[in-house]
């Protein structure tokens, strides 16, 4: 599960429903995905700020930035938490009713509004810190809680900054990295390994094999359909591999023999197999060992391409269990995120 | 759990074992094994970020290392400094309490610094308009700083580093022996790589010292 946004506690509060006004205040701050996904839950770290607690109705949503016209952000998805009970500092959970698809590098405002007509005798607050961030905020609807909560894309401004620095709101979005599964995504997947495949064009028929083995597994499409569609007849020996694990194995013995050639791809291949051994670590080392060769891979720029290709299936291979699960994921990375990727596949 | 390591004279502890926000804390300094320095050094995310700060004293290595009970205690002449672990709202705290018995000649405590991949940004009073929406500021974070992962700002699909808060470095207060508090100057430069704790002077003259007044300051 990955997040969207700024999952700390702040160590300060912005009121989203003020008691003695009953009136509303709804905050957020545009982030860009790094990569596809389906958010599943908006969290915040909200604050009730008096000694006892306050029940009231809680509003949150996903606004994709100026998606409607300058100013205008439509709303992705969001959910109320009706009710919510609030007592000091705590994280609350918004679970969205459906996952809502996001869309890599595309800006969200992730943003919060409480109903100030419940509060009995505590302010309702969501807690940030100052840092150089979009704001979004908008006061003006007093106390109509019922108008700001609808499905509206014009529910806040942008808010110049003050000092240099403005709120940065502890909101976050939990999501599912994409392509998990979903046949249109699978279907992307194999689209983009095939075209992984084509850059491998000017390397040796064993190491195409290998590849091969490695991008079958990635997109887990029919043999049959895998060696029609390259046209390589070391791809046949491959499909003798059976198993998420041997092709594994294959895609890291790319990345192995990658070893032998300049300096860099050694340092690539280094890598990937400094990450084999993390593939049944715990997720955090596997999380440090994706950092490190990730870096690795900065400096392969001048390295061949069927070498750069190689270990970078490798890589990814060995980095992201559970293999079927994450594949989409490495898929949507090598495509989108990463230009020495790009570079390859293209 | 904190370690001392004779080798390198300095503790090492393990604050947060969380992979997304691994954080190690070392007291003292443990690439100087010659001496205990009032030294504390937090490393951030796997060590991608850290920080230490030691306060500046003419003759810290020649100083006294304690341990009483959980606390860890430099001492040299009129000077202490005291680390404490602390309950905080992510994964715990350290305060670097330091503890004057004597009236320094300056109002300023100076600190060296030392760090890699943060950036600080101060966190001022709340301006009207601020106060006027209905924002509050915890007791402590006028005048504090956060330190950002630098460059770390979002997400990334390798590691989530929560939007890159690595730490919160509040303002200093200081309390004498009678009870009585002030709020500190804090100002952290991170290109000159210094910072100073100012305690207000009326503050510190009002002090008994000849009767055995102290301050502590954290």
């Amino acid at each position: 599960m990955a997040t969207l946004g700024f999952s700390t506690q702040g160590g300060s509060a912005g009121s989203i429903a003020l008691v003695a006004s009953d009136s509303c205040r709804r905050r957020g701050n545009p982030w860009t995905m790094p990569q596809a996904g389906n958010a599943t839950a908006i969290k915040a770290y909200l604050h009730a700020q008096g000694a006892g607690s306050e029940t009231v109705d809680v509003f949150a949503a996903i606004n994709q930035e100026d998606s409607v016209s300058a100013g205008q952000h439509g709303e992705v998805a969001s959910r109320e938490n009706a009710g919510a009970t609030l007592g000091g500092i705590a994280v609350h959970t918004f679970t969205l009713a459906a996952p809502a698809a996001l869309t890599a590098g595309t800006a969200y405002v992730l943003n919060i509004v409480a109903d100030g007509n419940d509060l009995a005798a505590l302010n309702v607050a969501v807690r940030y810190d100052l840092d150089t961030v979009d704001e979004y905020f908008n006061s003006g609807y007093g106390s109509d809680y019922s108008v700001v909560t609808g499905a509206r894309s014009d529910p806040f401004v942008d808010v110049a900054t003050s000092g240099g620095s403005n709120p940065k709101y502890s909101i976050w979005v939990e999501y599912t990295p994409a392509a998990i599964g979903l046949a249109t995504e699978s279907d992307g997947a194999h689209g983009h390994q095939r075209s992984k495949a084509k850059g491998l064009a000017g390397a040796s028929g064993a190491d195409q094999a290998l590849a091969v083995a490695a991008i079958r597994s990635a997109t887990m499409a029919p043999a049959g359909e895998v060696d029609s569609a390259f046209g390589l007849s070391h791809a046949r020996s491959a499909a003798v591999a059976t198993g998420g694990e041997q092709d594994l194995a294959l895609g890291l013995g790319s990345a192995v023999s990658a070893g032998v050639g300049v300096a860099a791809e050694t340092d690539v291949a280094a890598g990937a197999t400094a990450a084999r051994s993390r593939v049944t670590a715990p997720a955090a080392e596997l999380d440090q060992s994706l950092a490190t060769a990730r870096g690795k891979l900065a400096s392969l720029q001048l390295a061949s391409g069927s070498h750069q290709a190689l270990a970078l299936v490798a890589v990814d291979m060995a980095l992201l269990p559970p293999l079927a699960v994450d594949i989409g994921d490495v898929v949507r990375t090598v495509t989108i995120s990463d230009p020495a990727r790009a570079a390859i596949v293209h | 759990m904190r370690i001392f390591n004779p080798e390198t004279s300095a503790y090492r502890e393990i604050v947060a074992a969380d992979p997304g926000r691994r954080l190690e804390v070392v007291l003292g300094d443990d690439r100087d094994a010659g001496a205990f320095y009032p030294q504390i050094k937090s490393e951030h995310f796997g060590n991608e970020a850290n920080f230490s700060m030691r306060l500046d004293d003419e003759d810290a290595a020649h100083a006294t290392r304690t341990e009483r009970g959980s606390d860890i205690e430099w001492r040299r002449g009129d000077r202490a400094v005291t680390f404490r672990r602390v309950a905080g709202p992510d994964a715990g705290a350290y305060d670097f309490e330091v503890l004057l018995t004597a009236r320094p000649p300056a109002d300023a405590l100076a600190f060296t610094l030392r760090h890699k991949g943060l950036r600080a940004v101060f966190q001022p009073p709340l301006t009207a308009s601020r106060a006027a929406r209905g924002d509050a500021q915890d007791e402590g974070v006028a005048g504090s700083y956060v330190f950002w992962l630098a460059g770390r700002d979002g997400t990334t699909p390798s590691r989530d580093y929560r939007n890159g808060k690595a730490f919160h470095f509040y303002r200093p207060r200081a309390t004498d022996s009678l009870g009585r508090q002030a709020w500190c100057d804090l100002m952290i430069d991170l290109v000159a790589d210094t910072m100073s704790w100012t305690v207000p002077a009326a503050f510190l003259d009002a002090v008994a010292w000849a009767r055995g007044g102290s301050v502590s300051i954290k």
